[in-house]
């Protein structure tokens, strides 16, 4: 278990790690615990954080009380599978008491910045993201997959820049519309071949003839990982370079939706049928509502956990 | 040692008596003639153990020979050891087996090179051979076995009409030699091969050993340098693709990999891909990449199409090196950059579609059509839409919004790369202009990019232009281009400023 270092120690290792990854052109992540709303709780949080992390991870104090975690060789999807981690590992540290208010964000080196400090301050600024995001502010995490998509669906929130209701005010958005939102994320992870993402489209009916599958069908292959949600008939295994998840839930046929995650972007739109085959919808570029509705996905239907 | 037969076949009577004077020493039977026909002859009848030829011989030229005997089971493992005047580059010629001199001649490097070849010959008729083919068993597993029971001599491979020879000594691999090229260069090659016929002949290996990795390292890297040939094949420039320089080799900054300044010093004199591939010293595959980087960051430059037409430029070199440039120093992560975004954000669909017609026109712009649902995209195009070749492979991608302020999400979560912001409205958009400010105001306080603001519309009289840029919420110095479908001269205007915007230095969003 690696133990716990000074701010000045985990800084200097963090500004070597930056001159290190930048010499061998990989990348790093900087994990950042903001216990500001743990008070009392530090010890029991500290040591659950100090065993979820492994033997070459560096956990260090940061001035303001935070703990800060550089893990070496970890890119962007590392680092939120271990926030995953130790957000987990947080949770059962209070099997008897209700867990503390533990902010955890990251940052990624070189997307996030180049320096420690620049590292630093944009995991900060995740970490106040995260804070005012709807997810957290709903309290979705403590609600199930359908009733997160249910309250979203409905608009019954205060909107925000990076999330609203109705994206088509003024515009009559038919079922085109998600059409086109899916053709326009399958372009983005065509022209990033070799980028990290996963995106889980969820219709009507999974089908070769569905209009994500054409273009799936004439792209060259990716890294990212496309799921097809939703009934399926025997050709939606033809479709090329997605995967089906075959569910036979009548809800899919009320409520559609594609959730996107990337290192660059974090998309999620869901859309409940009206009458006359016009939508409501609602979508928003919140990355950890993303993130969360993802994770609420795959821990329901039983998938596979897994970020790209 | 055994009597052995040496064919001299040189067109002129003093060379060859001066040839035959030297050799005598060696006590070998020597047979000489003047022209290539003879030589075919006694060559067949006598099966030389070391055939001396004239390039340059009457009748049948000394390479013509070489290919016949080749082919020829019976002659095809008989070392030549060829005399010219200028060097030739001669198909099929083994290293380590045949001997290439020119003149003058040194005779006793004359005396030497045939006593070596003699010698090692008759070493290696004292072991037995292996043969197969490759497709039951694979190159790299030979070379392992050859490898394991540390053997000594020569494996050819021949696919077609290629030969290639990888020599061994004490299990280690000396050197390579297919097509041309020789070292590492030539072993990845080879190891790419998947059919075609191995032959190991066991014998003395006598030449410098040019290959210094280990066995398994070679092994290694090669299957994953083949692996990632085939895997970014399509990413590389095409073989037919002919480059130019686009800076002076002297402009390049020192330090930077070697086989930089070596394409740079071929590509003036051999332009196409397939060309600057077999006349570098290194591995197929680290040249494939390193062009591909090189035309991305514009160090080497697309030629256009030797004999078509040109489409009119409208950027110089210079401008678009600069503006990549530019660019590039925008992101922190500047090896994942390879492309920039551009956000059109419209009051109608009709007007997006408008303005990339119009477009088009523009050298290097092309409409993405990869769409199912074509008809909706033209009507309401949405997300990338268009895309601008700006230089050394990188595109300027368009992505399209709509002006509404509920749309906002959409921009916010697919802004990577994003470089610049193109405000599109006309004098119908009345309704519309308070939403397109808004979303003006919230990408201008998101990012740190150009933006370009264009009225579509005929000539306005200054009051109400100022009227539209009240509506927008334009400064007093922010241009506002007015656009007419007639007028294409704006429109290059509009991309001026959109780069002139791009180059002024900002700080990495």
């Amino acid at each position: 278990m690696p133990g716990l270092h000074d701010s000045a120690f985990v800084s200097e290792y963090g500004r070597i790690e930056t001159i290190r990854a930048a010499r061998y052109n990989t990348s790093f992540s900087l994990v950042l615990v903001d216990m500001s709303g743990a008070a009392g709780a530090f010890k029991l949080t500290a040591s659950a954080v100090l065993e979820t992390v492994r033997s070459c991870d560096v956990v260090g104090m940061t001035e303001d009380g935070s703990l800060a975690m550089v893990l070496p060789e970890t890119d962007y999807f590392g680092s939120l599978v271990t926030i995953r981690k130790l957000a987990r590992a947080v949770g059962l540290a209070f099997p008897n008491r209700s867990m503390p208010d533990v902010i955890i964000s990251q940052a990624t080196f070189p997307k996030d910045g180049r320096l420690y400090a620049e590292l630093l301050s944009n995991a900060g600024k995740n970490a106040a993201a995260k804070r005012d995001s709807i997810w957290a502010r709903l309290e979705l995490k403590k609600k199930i997959f359908w009733e997160v998509i249910g309250e979203l669906a409905s608009g019954a929130f205060k909107e925000t820049e990076n999330a609203s209701f109705d994206a088509g005010t003024g515009q009559v958005l038919t079922e085109f519309f998600m059409d086109q939102i899916n053709e326009l994320i399958l372009k983005e992870i065509a022209r990033n071949p070799h980028k990290r993402g996963i995106m889980y489209l969820a219709a009507r009916k999974v089908a070769s003839t569905m209009p994500a599958a054409k273009l799936l069908n004439s792209t060259a292959a990716f890294t990212s990982k496309v799921f097809l949600v939703g009934e399926a008939d025997e050709s939606a295994w033809d479709i090329k370079n997605a995967t089906p998840i075959v569910i036979d839930d009548p809800r899919f046929r009320e409520i559609f939706f594609t959730f996107y995650l990337s290192e660059d972007s974090a998309y999620a739109l869901v859309c409940k049928e009206n009458w006359g085959g016009i939508y409501s919808c609602f979508h928003t570029s919140d990355t950890t509502l993303v993130e969360g509705l993802i994770a609420k996905f795959q821990t329901e239907y039983s998938l596979q956990e897994q970020l790209g | 040692m055994e009597k052995k037969t040496i064919l001299i076949a040189l067109k002129e009577d003093d060379e060859a008596q001066l040839f035959t004077n030297c050799l005598s020493g060696l006590n070998h039977d020597l047979l000489s003639v003047k022209d290539g026909g003879h030589a075919l002859e006694l060559a067949l009848v006598n099966l030389p153990s070391i055939f001396i030829a004239d390039i340059d011989l009457p009748v049948i030229g000394g390479e013509r020979l070489f290919q016949i005997l080749r082919s020829n089971p019976q002659t095809s493992r008989i070392p030549f050891l060829f005399i010219s005047n200028s060097v030739k580059d001669i198909k099929g010629f083994r290293t380590g087996i045949d001997i290439f001199l020119l003149r003058p001649i040194n005779k006793e490097e004359l005396v030497a090179r045939v006593r070596h070849t003699l010698l090692s010959k008759g070493q290696a008729s004292l072991s037995k051979g292996i043969e197969g083919r490759l497709a039951h068993i694979s190159l790299a597993d030979i070379v392992q076995f050859l490898h394991m029971n540390r053997k000594e001599g020569e494996l050819r491979i021949t696919f077609g009409e290629l030969t290639g020879v990888v020599l061994i000594k004490d299990g280690e691999i000396y050197n390579a030699v297919v097509s041309g090229v020789e070292k590492e260069k030539a072993l990845f090659r080879l190891l790419q091969w998947d059919d075609g016929r191995f032959e190991f002949i066991p014998r003395l290996v006598q030449s410098a050993r040019k290959i210094r990795s280990s066995v398994g390292n070679l092994l290694m890297e090669g299957m994953r340098q083949t692996d990632e040939l085939v895997r970014d094949s399509g990413q590389f420039p095409s073989p037919e693709m002919t480059l130019e320089a686009g800076m002076e080799l002297s402009a390049l900054p020192k330090g930077l990999q070697p086989l930089i300044y070596e394409i740079m010093q071929v590509v003036g004199r051999h332009p196409r891909v397939s060309e600057i591939i077999d006349r570098t010293t290194y591995p197929d595959y680290e040249v494939y990449k390193t062009l591909s980087s090189l035309l991305a960051r514009g160090v080497l430059l697309e030629k256009k199409g030797g004999g078509l037409s040109t489409p009119e430029e409208f950027l110089t070199p210079a401008q678009a090196i600069n503006i990549r440039e530019k660019i590039l120093n925008r992101f922190s992560d500047q090896h994942n950059v390879g492309y920039a975004r551009v956000l059109v954000i419209s009051t109608s669909g009709r007007l997006t579609s408008f303005f990339f017609e119009m477009c088009a026109k523009l050298p290097g712009f092309s409409m993405n059509q990869r769409s199912a649902i074509a008809q909706v995209s033209s009507d309401s195009p949405l997300g990338e839409t268009a895309s601008l070749r700006l230089h050394g492979g990188m595109d300027l991608v368009f992505f399209a919004v709509p002006a509404v302020r509920n749309m906002n999400p959409l921009w916010r979560s697919f802004s990577a790369n994003l470089v610049g912001v193109i405000l599109l409205w006309d004098n119908s958009a009345t309704g519309g202009l308070e939403e397109l400010a808004s979303v003006r105001s919230a990408v201008m306080g998101l990012t740190d990019v150009p933006v370009v603001n264009i009225c579509v519309s005929g000539p306005m009289s200054e009051e109400r232009k100022a009227a539209a840029r009240r509506a927008v919420g334009l400064g007093p110095d922010e241009p506002l281009f007015l656009l007419r479908p007639e007028e294409t001269a704006v429109l290059q205007e509009i991309f001026y400023s959109l780069f002139a915007g791009i180059i002024a230095e900002s700080p990495a969003l």
